[in-house]
């Protein structure tokens, strides 16, 4: 048995859910997916609050924003129309490449974002998109943008009883975008993830998001190739001295998995093939 | 906790662990089919169908299925009435040590269920989370190719104009 659950609530409503959760916080533990739940084989005793059916698990989107509630999965959004409109698809061919079919069906926004393992695939998505995460306790309501969400490991973030439930993504229609994964077999966990974005300006970039993620601790936005790229025109030239940039300005972790310096070399090359197709120019990879 | 479901088809009220995961608690049942391998959502070996939708039971907390249909490979068919995807993973050759393959038979009927007519990119995408380490995975693509006829067959409707993509 993965975690020592003591006892297994099904709330019907949020309000009773967030009731629960601040009864006696430090032995809750909110269950979506419960993948890493039952991954990570916890060792205290804990109450399983089950988010399933608090009303948390919509994809809606109006003119200006996507709303994606913390229970939809990455399947949900692979498969929502409304979700398809950000970006150019940048959200349903990134997560495609997230952990497997079945998997990808248990999943959540809420579980992926709160666990943010280094090698996760929504956080820096939503760091490129500007996102805002919305969290709620019993008593308040309170909204980050992704950097502040991201800026630390989120769980240390969070208070003791709160939720995350939902998050929303400013629809831009000119925004550009393209990811990058890399790792050792098509569904194994990223070595390196890069996700960049830009509003296209009549074939300038404004606003440009350079991402990385699964190679540092935390998915963390390079500045330095940001502003480098402001106001430019994405060609092979520029996308080399980005990539560049930013594989010198981010620490990179290393581990059994891929060394930093490694990842140094390979990071600097997906930065500059995410450049590249996010303009659509991939003449030259 | 009890926990009520259907499991291939019959009501059941079982007595769970409220921390138990799907796999185990099916096992435990004598449902051993559902194989449990990894145990941590790499090798597909404990798939079984919840509500029609394949889903890795060595993952899935079992409180979490309260009220669902669940289908496991004990509920395709046996060795006297197979599933005809059954019996295209015989005809295939796509079993040498077998313990994949009620996981890859699984994926493979909820994919046909939903997509009778798939192509290979699709076969490879559905059966992604099933990891088999004998076969090569060849022989798997033509089961699921022979499966697809045998069922159009059945059914009496689709002409899958696709060939074993290796004759
Ligand atoms: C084989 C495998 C491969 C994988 N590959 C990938 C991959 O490539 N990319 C990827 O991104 N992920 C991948 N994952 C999934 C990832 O490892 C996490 O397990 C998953 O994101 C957890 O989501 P969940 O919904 O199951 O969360 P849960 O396990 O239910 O919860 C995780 C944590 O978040 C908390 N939590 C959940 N929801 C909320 C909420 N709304 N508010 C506040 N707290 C909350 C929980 O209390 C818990 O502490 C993979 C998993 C496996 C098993
Ligand atoms: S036992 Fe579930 S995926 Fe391996
Ligand atoms: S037949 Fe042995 S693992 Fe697939």
């Amino acid at each position: 048995m993965p975690v020592t659950i003591t006892e297994y609530l099904r709330p019907d409503s949020l309000k009773e859910a967030l009731a629960l959760l601040a009864e006696d916080p430090g032995k809750n533990i909110a269950v979506a997916g419960g993948v890493s739940i039952v991954l990570s084989g916890a060792p205290r005793r804990v109450r399983a609050i089950d988010l399933q059916n608090v009303g948390l698990n919509e994809i809606a989107s109006t003119k200006d924003e996507l709303c994606l509630g913390a229970m939809a999965t990455l399947d949900d959004i692979i498969h929502s129309p409304a979700a398809t409109k950000v970006a150019s698809g940048l959200l349903p061919t990134a997560l495609r490449t997230a952990a497997s079919e079945p998997i990808r069906r248990l999943i959540t926004v809420g579980g992926n974002i709160v666990q943010c393992y280094y090698w996760a695939t929504l956080p820096p998505l939503l760091l490129a998109l500007d996102a805002k995460i919305h969290l709620r306790t019993s008593e308040h309501r309170r909204t980050l943008k992704a950097t502040e969400f991201f800026a630390q490991p989120p769980m240390r973030l969070m208070e003791k009883g709160e939720l995350v439930t939902d998050v929303t993504i400013p629809l831009k229609p000119s925004r550009r975008a393209a990811f990058e994964k890399m790792a050792k077999t098509s569904n194994d966990y990223a070595l390196i993830h890069v996700v960049v974005s830009y509003v296209d300006q009549r074939g300038k970039m404004s606003d440009p998001r350079v991402v990385v993620a699964a190679c540092t601790s935390l998915p963390t936005r390079v500045r330095e190739a940001e502003e480098f790229l402001e106001g430019k025109t994405v060609d092979l030239n520029t996308a080399m001295e980005a990539g560049q940039i930013a594989s010198h300005h981010v620490k990179l972790r290393g581990d059994f998995r891929a060394s930093a310096d490694y990842r140094r070399r390979v990071l600097r090359v997906m930065v500059q093939r995410a450049l590249l197709k996010a303009a659509d120019k991939q003449t030259i990879s | 906790m009890k926990l009520h479901v259907r499991i291939n088809g019959e009501a059941r009220e079982l007595e769970i662990a409220p921390g138990a995961v799907l796999g185990d608690v099916l096992r435990q049942l004598g449902l051993t089919g559902t194989k449990m391998g990894c145990r941590e959502g790499h090798c597909g070996s404990c798939m079984v169908l919840v509500n029609g939708k394949p889903m890795n039971s060595c993952l899935l907390l079992a409180a979490k299925v309260e009220g669902a249909e669940i289908t496991t490979i004990e509920g395709l068919g046996d060795v006297r009435n197979p599933h005809p995807i059954q019996e295209a993973f015989v005809e295939a050759g796509a079993v040498q040590c077998g313990f994949c393959t009620p996981g890859m038979i699984i994926s493979t009927k909820a994919l046909l269920d939903n997509e009778p007519h798939p192509s290979l990119e699709r076969v490879r995408e559905a059966l992604s989370g099933n990891l088999c380490r004998c076969t090569g995975y060849a022989k798997i693509f033509d089961a699921v190719r022979i499966a697809e006829h045998k069922l159009a067959k059945a059914s009496g409707n689709g002409k899958s104009t696709r060939r074993p993509h290796r004759p």
